[in-house]
């Protein structure tokens, strides 16, 4: 095991690399210049490209940028004047994490539960509602959902806010509409692999058993349908977490997702190459957790 | 297993909610009075963009300076488009317009209680000019006599027209007689900054609520990145007594869309929209809004030509007046800036007059917004006749643009509207941003689209008239001049009352538009949609001024 995550982490680091590499010279390739602006005069805009060595070859920029970068300095930001890369992740990060998590969760949760109920009585009326659901979460764009349900329940009816983050109301609608495509993905995937998992021979076994149905569904079908469900639990916390730019925007949340499409608008290279290195980080490292959990999971993936 | 991820799952959802600041939950019309102090009035104005920074030399343009006007004063103050005393309660102008004496209040003070000095503004002016630094407001400085060659390492900071005669008077040296800089100066870039917290806090000063100290109306006291500014009252500020509000809450990162839905929700008092049918639904439910130009579009005309063969036709007035009366503003506003007004005159519509609106008191068509054929013949004749020349005779004008598809369109119109009313030759000159101002600094072009805000005017009265006539203009080549334009504007800024200002400000609309350096074509408008319980928010030419708000019950 040590030694599958031990090689595990060496290509983690490889793919940071090649993803830092490709970013650099693809952000560089964008046009214009961070300073770009028509009420500042040349000579200026010419001063700081250099204060800030952008004047100098790529190359070099980019080997200075590595040398930084191995030892943990992101840079500063060219568009929060004097912030540091570091800071303005830190600040924002947290949001989104925790945003992240409970949409999570509660996809997870919901979906889960629905992809179980769905199993159970499928081809019933259970089962068209749960799918109808499912397939509404998956179609309804965020930016659709999210301004609908904040003017219904925020301005009409009254009883969640509008915006903001920092109390339990204001989690509510944003995490939900994060929530519900993952939700409908979820309940699908679910629905299918638990309908596989029946007709397995061990289920037989258990039912000829005697066992109990509820035992039988908890233990032993539910356990063995994770396993899809968990292959795609790592992007998908990864992605969530990161920031859904469109549910933040929409009610008004500083989390990391705005800070990622702002940089690359204003070509704040340092923020860009923070953020997606961050990014690549952290989604590879949940990889390599969920493929941990895989293994404490499914002792048949864990003896191979 | 599963458990003790559930587990781990219901603690961090715990402890997310329950470790962020503490939001505001009451809608804002609840006054908060505390049982021995005098009532807290707070409003909440609502943004898209967030602040970059507070370092008043390092702010590009960006919404930086919509919180910095709150935070900062500079010697002078602009509040409603006039000129009245900031940090300094008086000064001296010399008679060639040159030197300014200003006085300093001594009971100026930092929003940290220590007293503003000339010194601190002498300080700052020299560091917008720092050569080793590259500020962004370099430009800005210089106004004053050797910023510009200080700023290039050819003098020193002693050459440079700022000087200390004592404590509280301070002593500019202009390198141009401009009538303009008592305006200039009240701007964000002159405000005055603390040499001992700049250098405490080096290149990451104004990045934070504790890394900058201010001396304006209020001071900031927190800043969350991408989601709020909280702006409380200076009770050091020298004119206290005139501010109302205690405590000024900017939220940001708010679109158009979610603005209304939380203007609707009272998680927000003040928001500023660019169109109109977005914010219908606030009108209906009583909110209520002030206008206020926030821009033009013009183009430029080059009185000295793009060429020798150029220069004695654009060099003529009636020729420029031809060039003016040909244009169709309405069917370019219609066609290529919806939502933009046409221009008939040099005012904007949202000038203050008098008593009332400008355009009111002093109704003036200077051409019709689709345009007047016959009168631009008219004049393209006369000044035929005056080069005695023929229509032959008039080259290919150089329209130089911006190679974007909406500039494009309009160079487009108005080179079809020469050779259709005139029957004047031109050609189109689409430029990316450095090249075309390079061009436009070499003077090798006869038009020039632009769009401004109307914060590039800084000079008050006359930055309703959108002349495009400033000698600080650095990317502009000067070549238009109208002395007799000069000496009203001389006039205005010494004249007494509001009633001569006034007067003096149509004489000169006037006169631009018989002599036109410029075609204006149309205006854009936003509008500062408020909650019906805040008063007291002034326009200030170019942007709303809340400095004086106060909340009613």
């Amino acid at each position: 095991m040590s030694r599958y995550i031990a090689r595990r982490a060496v290509i983690a680091l490889l793919t940071l690399f090649v993803l830092a590499t490709a970013t650099f010279f693809l952000v560089k390739l964008l046009p214009g210049n961070p300073f770009l602006n028509d009420k500042v005069p040349p000579e200026i805009q010419q001063k700081q490209m250099e204060y800030y060595g952008l004047d100098k070859p790529v190359v070099i920029q980019y080997i200075t940028y590595l040398k930084n970068l191995i030892q943990g300095d992101l840079g500063t930001s060219l568009k929060y004047i004097g912030r540091k890369v570091t800071d303005v992740i830190g600040e924002s990060f947290p949001t989104s994490a925790v945003l992240g998590l409970i949409a999570i969760a509660f996809s997870q949760l919901c979906g889960l539960t629905f992809g179980i109920l769905s199993a159970q009585f499928k081809n019933r009326w259970p089962d068209y509602l749960l799918m109808l659901i499912a397939i509404a979460g998956v179609a309804l764009p965020s930016m659709v959902i999210g301004p609908l349900l904040r003017y219904a329940f925020g301005v009409r009816l009254q009883i969640l806010p509008v915006s903001g983050w920092g109390s339990w109301q204001q989690v509510v609608l944003p995490a939900f509409v994060l929530s519900l495509s993952n939700l409908a993905s979820t309940t699908r995937n679910m629905r299918a692999s638990m309908l596989g998992v029946t007709t397995q021979d061990y289920i037989r076994t258990a039912r000829s058993k005697g066992l109990p149905p509820g035992k039988i569904i908890m233990r032993h079908e539910f356990k063995n349908s994770m396993i899809p469900i968990v292959t795609n639990l790592g992007p998908t916390i990864a992605t969530m977490i990161m920031g859904s730019f469109v549910v933040e925007q929409i009610f008004v949340i500083p989390g990391l997702g705005k800070h990622f499409v702002n940089a690359v608008n204003t070509l704040d290279y340092p923020l860009v190459m923070g953020i997606t290195i961050f990014y690549g980080a952290f989604l590879v490292t949940m990889s390599l957790l969920v493929d941990i959990v895989y293994g404490l999971v499914d002792p048949r993936i864990r003896l191979s | 297993m599963k458990k003790l991820l559930c587990l781990c799952l219901v603690i961090l959802l715990l402890a997310g909610c329950s470790n962020s600041s503490d939001e505001q939950q009451t809608p804002p019309d609840s006054e908060q009075s505390s049982s021995d102090g005098p009532v807290q009035k707070e409003i909440i104005i609502g943004r898209n963009y967030d602040a970059t920074t507070l370092d008043v030399h390092e702010i590009s343009g960006d919404d930086s300076y919509l919180i910095m006007n709150l935070m900062g004063e500079g010697l002078t103050r602009n509040d409603d488009g006039f000129v009245s005393p900031g940090a300094a309660e008086s000064w001296d102008v010399s008679d060639d317009g040159t030197e300014y004496v200003f006085y300093i209040r001594e009971d100026a003070r930092w929003g940290d209680g220590q007293p503003l000095t000339a010194h601190d503004f002498a300080y700052s002016f020299l560091r917008m000019l720092d050569p080793d630094a590259a500020h962004y407001a370099a430009d800005s400085a210089f106004i004053f006599k050797n910023g510009e060659k200080y700023f290039n390492g050819e003098a020193s900071a002693e050459d440079v027209g700022v000087k200390v005669e004592d404590e509280y008077t301070l002593r500019v040296t202009l390198e141009n007689p401009s009538l303009e800089a008592l305006y200039t100066l009240a701007r964000y870039p002159f405000f005055p900054v603390r040499q001992d917290v700049v250098e405490q806090h080096g290149v990451s000063y104004g990045s934070d609520a504790s890394m900058v100290v201010t001396n304006g109306p209020y001071n900031l006291v927190e800043w969350s990145r991408e989601d709020r500014l909280v702006l409380e009252k200076n009770e050091e500020y020298w004119n206290r007594d005139a501010i109302s509000l205690s405590r000024i809450i900017n939220k940001v990162g708010i679109t158009e869309d979610t603005a209304v839905d939380m203007l609707l929700a009272g998680e927000l008092d003040i928001y500023e929209f660019l169109s109109q049918d977005k914010f219908s639904p606030l009108s209906d439910a009583g909110f209520h809004t002030m206008s206020f130009v926030s821009g033009y579009q013009f183009a430029h005309m080059n009185a000295a030509g793009s060429s020798e063969t150029a220069r004695p036709f654009m060099e003529n007035v009636n020729f420029r007046r031809a060039i003016n009366y040909a244009v169709n503003r309405e069917g370019i506003t219609l066609s290529v800036y919806p939502g933009a007004e046409p221009a008939t005159r040099l005012t904007a519509p949202t000038t203050p007059g008098v008593e009332g609106l400008f355009n009111e008191e002093y109704p003036y068509e200077a051409w019709p917004a689709a345009g007047d054929p016959e009168k631009a013949r008219e004049c393209l004749n006369l000044a035929l006749d005056e080069l005695g020349a023929t229509l032959d005779d008039v080259p290919e004008l150089s329209l130089l643009c911006y190679e974007s598809q909406g500039s494009m369109l309009v160079m487009q119109a108005i080179q079809d509207m020469l050779l259709s009313t005139l029957g004047i030759q031109s050609s189109i000159d689409p430029q990316p941003i450095q090249q075309m101002q390079d061009k436009a600094r070499r003077g090798e072009w006869d038009l020039w689209w632009g769009g401004r805000d109307m914060g590039a005017l800084d000079w008050a009265s006359t930055s309703a008239v959108a002349l495009i006539y400033d000698s600080d203009d650095t990317t502009l080549n000067n070549s238009y001049q109208n002395p007799h334009y000069t000496e009203l504007y001389r006039q205005l800024l010494v004249a007494d009352t509001m009633q001569q200002r006034k007067d003096l400000l149509f004489e000169m609309e006037k006169e631009l538009c018989e002599n036109p350096g410029s075609v204006l074509v149309g205006w854009r408008t936003t509008w500062s949609v408020q909650n019906p319980r805040v008063t007291g928010a002034l326009v200030c030419n170019d942007k709303m001024n809340y400095t004086y708000a106060d909340v009613v019950s």
